[in-house]
């Protein structure tokens, strides 16, 4: 059955490549989402580790409910990589309407950006300039990931440092 | 840019071939069964014709489904669809159709599915597998809830 699915799909991409169609990348149907960090927490204090939970807001414009298959990541703080990685998702953002979602991610700021682990625990600044940029992937048939990019300032609360 | 493939009818000839092996056996098709491969090939025609109206019609306004959606977020999500593909075709399978005291029936397929727009000219390819629950509201089948994903993915 699986092969026969296998000739199915690429009976129709041979199709389509022998149509004159194939000639960039595929355009999304939908209309790309706007994802914002909303919340940089820490959730734990090892000797080598911290462990962050990072929450993020994520507003769908378009009119229909757009199911989120996986979020692909990447947060400076500071001007500094902060954290990166992908993760799957079954979140499903409402029609014009938003939805949030938190990862929890483990890191070695010592070692990684000592420097900003000095800002956190300065206790100094509340807010920090962060970057996002990533990709989602869209659980939609024929719609190609949709990549994303935000930046503005966090508030942190760096007594817990 | 034009590509031709010397080889390309052989995926078809084997798709088909496939697909009369599977139509061949097991015993013969009972009418509730007939009548929900008939709704599947409608629903079909209707897509790559982009004719949003009959699909919508299949729909029941009882429809819901587990990713939140009702019939008016798939009939916006059909109008986004068919503004922008400027040509779709499927390639559907149905791997089981099970009826239910011949009132209520659950289809599930597969299919590929492709979309060219005229914007980028650019085109896309995929394959879902779909599991369809129906009813029979009046005389005719009506979908009333969904589950998909991409082939080796969770349905949802």
């Amino acid at each position: 059955m699986n092969y026969a699915r296998r000739w199915v799909t690429a009976g129709l991409v041979a199709m389509m490549c022998a149509l004159g169609a194939c000639a960039s990348l595929p355009e999304s149907v939908i209309s790309p989402p706007e994802v914002t960090l909303r919340d940089v927490e820490i959730v734990g204090l090892g000797f080598n580790n911290q462990t962050f939970l990072l929450s993020f807001d994520i507003k769908n414009p378009n009119p229909f409910t757009l199911p989120i298959k996986h979020v692909r990541y990447g947060v400076k703080l500071d001007g500094q990589r902060f954290a990166s990685g992908e993760t799957p998702s079954k979140i499903s953002v409402p029609a014009s309407r938003s939805s949030e979602f938190a990862i929890s991610v483990e890191l070695d700021l010592l070692a990684t950006a000592p420097k900003l682990l000095s800002i956190l625990r300065s206790g100094v600044r509340g807010e920090i300039p962060y970057a996002l940029d990533g990709e989602l992937g869209i659980d939609l048939p024929l719609t190609p990931p949709v990549a994303y990019r935000t930046e503005g300032t966090i508030s942190l609360n760096t007594s817990d440092f | 840019m034009m590509i031709t493939l010397t080889r390309m009818p052989v995926p078809f000839v084997i798709a088909a071939f496939c697909g009369l092996l599977m139509a061949g056996c097991g015993e013969p098709a009972s009418e509730p069964e007939e009548e929900l491969r008939a709704w599947v090939a409608t629903g079909v025609e209707a897509a790559e014709d982009k004719d949003r109206r009959t699909i919508m019609s299949m729909i029941s306004s009882a429809y819901a489904d587990a990713r939140g959606n009702e019939p008016g977020d798939l009939d916006n999500l059909l109008r986004i669809y068919f503004l922008r593909q400027n040509r779709i075709v499927l390639l559907p399978t149905i791997d089981e159709i099970t009826v239910y005291d011949e009132t209520a029936g659950k289809i599930d397929l597969t299919v590929g599915m492709a979309g060219t727009n005229d914007r980028m000219l650019g085109f896309s390819a995929d394959a879902y597998r779909f599991v369809l629950e129906l009813e029979k509201d009046g005389g005719d089948w009506q979908l009333i809830s969904a589950r998909w994903g991409g082939l080796g993915d969770e349905l949802r």
